[in-house]
């Protein structure tokens, strides 16, 4: 506890516990991280000991966040180096901003790190060079969180090329020649996109002269202006914003960039499957590049529609191949793989319809398929842990039987993620189809606008849910359910594994029983709003500056 | 918490003790029989007392609004007249169910997924019943889909096909009918209180149909109706079922539970929602709908040869007259189809049931090797007579009185629009060809010469006696004394408006009188016949003696060799006259018809089904090859993309 209060002390001068939240978060797991490899030398249990108590510590913050935070946002500047920071006015130093959407996330992540977590302790027995496993993870983690909370352009790249790198050598941690070669592609095709985010983000910087995300909401504000006036420069405008918009994409595996995905995620152990898939995605690709088109640039359908039908295009592109291309699958991870590609198509669908509901939906599908996704592959990571075996022909069904938790767990997590209620994935995909049907609503008294096909989208998005449970169920009958044809010895997996598994379908049932009660009003739509508000970001995280200049 | 248990909590209770029961049934697998059927008999105790409190007993139970469109829903739950005698009925099917399943030797052994989805089946189908607005309504309406899917799994054979065919057409439904919903959430916007199920509920209070916006959601809510009841052309999915699933999953979902929910949401739909007779063409449709699936599916009925599908094919034409009743739009008309609706439960179940028993105790229902099982098994050939007369629509029992109820309607209607006859006089002829189909049936399995193989069949033990006797006896019951008790109990607090007249003349008490008399001179006849006793002599042809299996002929056996008889023969022996030949020709005319409809409609759809699957297949497999691991190729699709994000993004020339 000294130290907690030493740490609280340097970082953040009388301003209280829940201000220097954002400093703990980033100095918990980062500290862990090195420290891992280390004890693990000492003893190889206390490596596990240390990671476990990081995860949990950053979980009880994170809950923490998520009851107490207000509805102005903590603004933390890290001023360390004899940086000015001139209050509210110039944003000099590092800063991190934690407000409603941010805690969310953060939440997000430390529930499913926390489980993979506690999966991983039995799962991962058999693997060697541990300690090196959890400074990869608690480093994965930690770029993660720098991300959600980030304030500042560049660090935001830092943050995700911690992540990123972290992520490359987790998915070769099996060093068996086809996780080598995901690796690699993997790294290929990721650094591509990091390279565009560093030019992009050279450009703005010569543009605009700062990198803080605040400060640039004012910049790109003042710019909307000027570019009416001058051709060339909405060019430019529009060169750089391409460049985040395919760089994000990629990194949140939206067809037609979604090609190393199927390798990568099922080549990971299956923890980090269930990380990279759950939230790693989302946090690189979703949140950034909403944090960014949203609060940010401030984009709206009324000022640039054809962004938001970009978004749109990318979500159905993403629905409709990665539904179909899982309906091929015979692989039990691949299949759940390519299920992720379509079930983020979904998320950013409801981000490009805009509206609350769709907001609201886009937002609860993070979490539902953060939990149900992480929950699959958790089941997947069962069945290979007592079968060895990927491939859903080998398997030859009946496992029901045998691993009677898996199976379930397995059951209830594929109706969440198919849309079945009462879990939480019906109310995410519910509010997203409703935001498409409002919207087609509101275009219908605009005659300029084609509301029909707002309308379509959702007849799409209805339709596809019934495939997403068509291909789910293919696992259920033929590893599941079903007789197998030669007498087994296998038995359920460890209890902790099981554990892991019977709390993530909880929390699906109980979000999706608290959805109208809790979920929604304290915690999604307050989120949802702060994306809503656009550019109004930039005046409470910097005062001072808007109130000058304009 | 002590609420719950006061008249105020019932609605809930009858919801939540059977979702518990599935809960414990499924975690504790050794009590699960015990469970099923605990739970049932204390929802149906619940379901009485709600029953028995009348309508405007229960004040309804306020759930969270929901918001959509900027359109405000209030959900509830609600127990009104209708709601209370739906769930009455559900929960009395349930207890004869539980109890029928109790004893399963030799069945599969996975029966835990019966008792585990039955009564989640159980719980939501209550929850159907009770719903006061579209959402609740939906919301339920959902989770039986799943439970149902999860049911047609316990099984043998193909049950991944069965529930998957079901859980397609059901599907595609479900969603017709959440948009025929939220259509009429938009339509009622402005009635004070949007999206509930009661508007003008003292009476035939519904809007009228007359333009666009609630004629397609009458429509939709339609379709989703009838779908959940059966109805041609989305009826494939239960003969299908009919192959995998054991009696008692068939008896519980498509006979008796579906049809209580489609036709409860479909009268719903007429009579508190819509007023169906203000749009004849409409109104047209939907009885031209019932007509076709009441001819339609006993022609098919005629042509099989197996016993349970051959009944589930009925399961599908009773459906007609129900819809028959209901779209007809007046009061009669609806006591009539709500009526046959608990009818056909009744018989239907009965029918199944006592068909499983003799499947259990032959294990047989290819009715070419069944026969004469009646002397063997007198309690359930009683049943089955019993209630194969009532579906038949053979007066005294239920089954005619319901029938006589929707013909009156037409007979009123036909008053001003003499063309609604066509539609009673295809319903009386459906009744002719579902007699015959059940003459062969009754034939095939009770009567005729008992086959070699099932020598050792014994009668049935008492679960699986005793519930098909009781509902024989309350098919009975509730045709002799219609009036006294399933009218006045029953139907009439489901229909207040209606004064319970019935137009034409028929006393059930003097026919049964005349029945009685008829019967008795029978009697008499046989008892003088009897004087002279037949003599028995050894059969032999050219002084060999032929054995059991040879002089073996079997009722089915019979009916499938006028599949040989040219059509020139059938007008040969019509012409020569003789009733027994009209029968024949009859039978010329409905096993061409069957096999036509079969061919268009089943084999269509189960083509179409086919084809989405296999375009759905290709399109995966196509996409699939171009994931082909190079990462040039990768990069390619990269490149691509960003090409599309730069047409997207200033192609369209933007705002400015």
């Amino acid at each position: 506890m000294e130290i907690l209060n030493a740490l609280i002390n340097i970082t953040d001068k009388g301003a209280g516990f829940l201000h220097s939240i954002p400093a703990l978060l980033i100095a918990i797991p980062l500290g862990a991280a090195f420290l891992a490899p280390i004890l693990f030398k000492l003893w190889k249990r206390l490596a596990e000991i240390i990671t476990g108590l990081a995860v949990t510590a950053c979980l009880v913050l994170a809950i923490y966040l998520v009851l107490f935070l207000g509805n102005t946002p903590i603004v933390y500047t890290f001023s360390g180096g004899n940086w000015e920071f001139i209050q509210n006015l110039l944003p000099l130093g590092i800063v991190f901003v934690v407000d409603k959407l941010a805690a969310f996330m953060l939440l997000v992540v430390s529930i499913l790190v926390f489980f993979a977590y506690l999966f991983g302790l039995k799962y991962l027995e058999r693997f060697t060079g541990l300690g090196k496993y959890y400074t990869l993870y608690l480093l994965m983690f930690t770029g993660m969180i720098g991300l959600v909370m980030t304030g500042d352009l560049f660090n935001m790249f830092v943050f995700m090329e911690i992540a990123a790198i972290s992520s490359y050598a987790l998915v070769a941690f099996g060093t068996e020649p086809e996780e080598l070669e995901a690796g690699f592609k993997y790294m290929v095709m990721g650094e591509i996109a990091s390279i565009m985010i560093l030019l992009s983000i050279a450009f703005i910087y010569s543009s605009t002269s700062t990198l803080n995300l605040a400060h640039l909401s004012y910049a790109f504000t003042q710019m909307q202006t000027q570019m009416a006036s001058t051709p060339g420069f909405r060019a430019g405008f529009y060169f750089v914003l391409i460049l985040l918009m395919f760089s994000f994409s990629l990194k949140a595996a939206l067809v037609p960039f979604h090609s190393w995905l199927p390798d990568a995620h099922p080549s990971a152990p299956a923890p980090i499957s269930a990380l990279l898939s759950g939230v790693f995605i989302k946090v690189l690709g979703v949140y950034a590049m909403v944090r960014i088109l949203y609060n940010v640039y401030g984009f709206s359908w009324e000022s640039s529609p054809e962004v938001f039908t970009a978004l749109i295009v990318l979500g159905l592109a993403s629905i409709i191949a990665g539904s179909l291309l899982a309906l091929n699958q015979k692989d039990y991870k691949r299949l759940l793989a390519y299920s992720s590609i379509s079930q983020v198509g979904y998320i950013i669908l409801g981000f490009g319809i805009g509206n609350l509901f769709a907001l609201i939906g886009a937002l609860a599908h993070i979490l539902a398929h953060a939990l149900g996704k992480g929950l699959l592959f958790l089941t997947s990571g069962s069945v290979v842990y007592r079968t060895g075996e990927r491939d859903l022909g080998k398997l030859g069904g009946g496992l029901g039987k045998y691993m009677p938790w898996t199976s379930l767990t397995y059951n209830l997590g594929a109706l969440s993620v198919a849309g079945i209620p009462p879990f939480l994935g019906f109310f995410s995909k519910m509010f997203i189809i409703l935001g498409a049907i409002d919207l087609a609503r509101v275009w219908d008294s605009d005659p300029s606008k084609p509301g029909w096909t707002m309308i379509a989208v959702a007849i799409i998005a209805g339709l596809f849910a019934v495939v997403t449970l068509g291909y789910l169920l293919k696992i259920t009958n033929q590893v599941f359910w079903g007789k197998s044809e030669e007498k087994r010895t296998l038995k359920e997996s460890p209890f902790i594994m099981v554990f892991a598994m019977v709390s993530l379908v909880v929390l699906l049932l109980a979000g999706g029983v608290a959805f109208f009660f809790w979920l929604k009003p304290e915690l999604l739509g307050p989120a949802a709003d702060v994306l809503l508000k656009g550019t109004k970001y930039g005046e409470l995280v910097l005062p001072g500056l808007f109130g000058a200049g304009g | 918490m002590n609420w719950i248990l006061q008249s105020q909590g019932f609605p809930i209770l009858v919801i939540l003790i059977p979702i518990v029961g599935a809960l414990l049934a499924f975690a504790i697998r050794p009590i699960r029989r015990y469970v099923a059927i605990l739970s049932a008999l204390a929802t149906g105790y619940f379901a009485l007392r709600l029953f028995l409190g009348g309508p405007g007993w229960i004040q309804p139970i306020p759930l969270p609004e929901i918001k959509a469109f900027g359109i405000t829903v209030a959900n509830s739950l609600q127990a009104d007249g209708l709601s209370n005698l739906i769930l009455l009925l559900i929960s009395g099917f349930a207890v004869f169910i539980f109890i029928y399943s109790f004893y399963y030797k030799g069945g599969p052994r996975d029966d835990w997924k019966f008792f585990t989805f039955a009564l989640l089946t159980y719980g939501a189908a209550n929850g159907v019943a009770l719903a006061g607005s579209v959402y609740v309504l939906y919301f339920f309406w959902g989770v039986l889909l799943v439970t149902v899917y999860g049911l047609l799994f316990y099984g043998r054979g193909d049950v991944e096909g069965s529930a998957r065919k079901m859980f397609l057409l059901n599907g595609v439904a479900d969603f017709i009918l959440l948009l025929g919903l939220l259509l009429l959430v938009i339509y009622t916007k402005d009635q004070g209180a949007a999206g509930q199920l009661s508007y003008g509920h003292a009476g035939m209070g519904g809007f009228k149909l007359d333009s666009a916006l609630p004629i397609l959601s009458f429509v939709c809510i339609g379709i989703g109706a009838l779908t959940k009841a059966g109805s041609f052309p989305m009826h494939t999915w239960i003969p299908k079922a009919a192959e995998t699933a054991p009696a008692q999953t068939m008896a519980y979902i498509p006979a008796s539970l579906d049809k209580l929910l489609g036709i409860y949401l479909f009268v719903r739909l007429c009579y508190s929602l819509f007023d169906i007779s203000s749009n004849t063409a409409v109104q047209v449709i939907f009885l031209t709908i019932g007509a076709v699936t009441v001819l339609a599916a006993v022609f098919m009925a005629l042509i099989q040869k197996d016993a349970i599908r051959l009944l589930s094919y009925h399961a599908v034409s009773q459906v007609g007259y129900m819809i028959l009743g209901i779209a007809s739009g007046t009061l009669i008309g609806i006591a009539g189809g709500l009526f046959h609706m608990m009818n056909h439960a009744i018989y239907k179940s009965t029918l199944f049931l006592a068909g499983g028993a003799v499947a259990h105790r032959s294990g047989e229902t290819d009715l070419n090797k069944l026969g004469g099982l009646a002397r063997t098994m007198p309690l359930t050939f009683f049943s089955f007579l019993v209630a194969a007369l009532a579906i038949s629509g053979i007066p005294p029992l239920n089954g005619f009185f319901s029938k006589w109820l929707v013909y009156q309607s037409f007979v009123e209607m036909a008053k001003t629009q003499p063309v609604f006859i066509l539609f009673m006089i295809a319903g009386m002829f459906g009744s002719v060809l579902t007699l015959a189909s059940f003459l062969k049936l009754t034939h095939g399995i009770f009567l005729g010469r008992r086959p070699e193989s099932l020598s050792k069949v014994k009668e049935v033990g008492f679960t699986k006696w005793f519930p098909p006797l009781v509902l024989a006896l309350v098919c009975i019951a509730f045709g002799v004394f219609a009036y006294r008790l399933p009218i006045r109990y029953l139907i009439s607090p489901a229909l207040p408006a209606w004064n319970g007249l019935v137009v034409g003349w028929f006393q059930p008490l003097q026919f049964v009188g005349f029945i009685i008399l008829l019967v008795s001179v029978g009697f008499l006849i046989y008892l003088a016949g009897r004087a002279y006793a037949p003599r028995t002599r050894k059969v032999f042809i050219g002084a060999e003696e032929l054995t059991e299996t040879e002089m073996h002929y079997s009722g089915p056996h019979f009916y499938s060799s006028l599949k040989d008889i040219k059509l020139f023969n059938e007008f040969y022996r019509f012409a020569s006259g003789g009733s027994f030949d009209i029968f024949h020709y009859i039978q010329g005319i409905g096993k061409a018809a069957g096999k036509t409809l079969k061919q268009l409609i089943d084999e269509t759809l189960n083509e179409v089904v086919k084809f989405v699957r296999y375009i759905f297949m290709q399109a995966g497999g196509g996409l699939s090859r171009l994931q082909t691991g190079g990462l040039q190729l990768y990069l390619g699709w990269v490149f691509l993309g960003i090409l599309i994000l730069i047409i997207l993004l200033l192609g369209g020339g933007g705002n400015a």
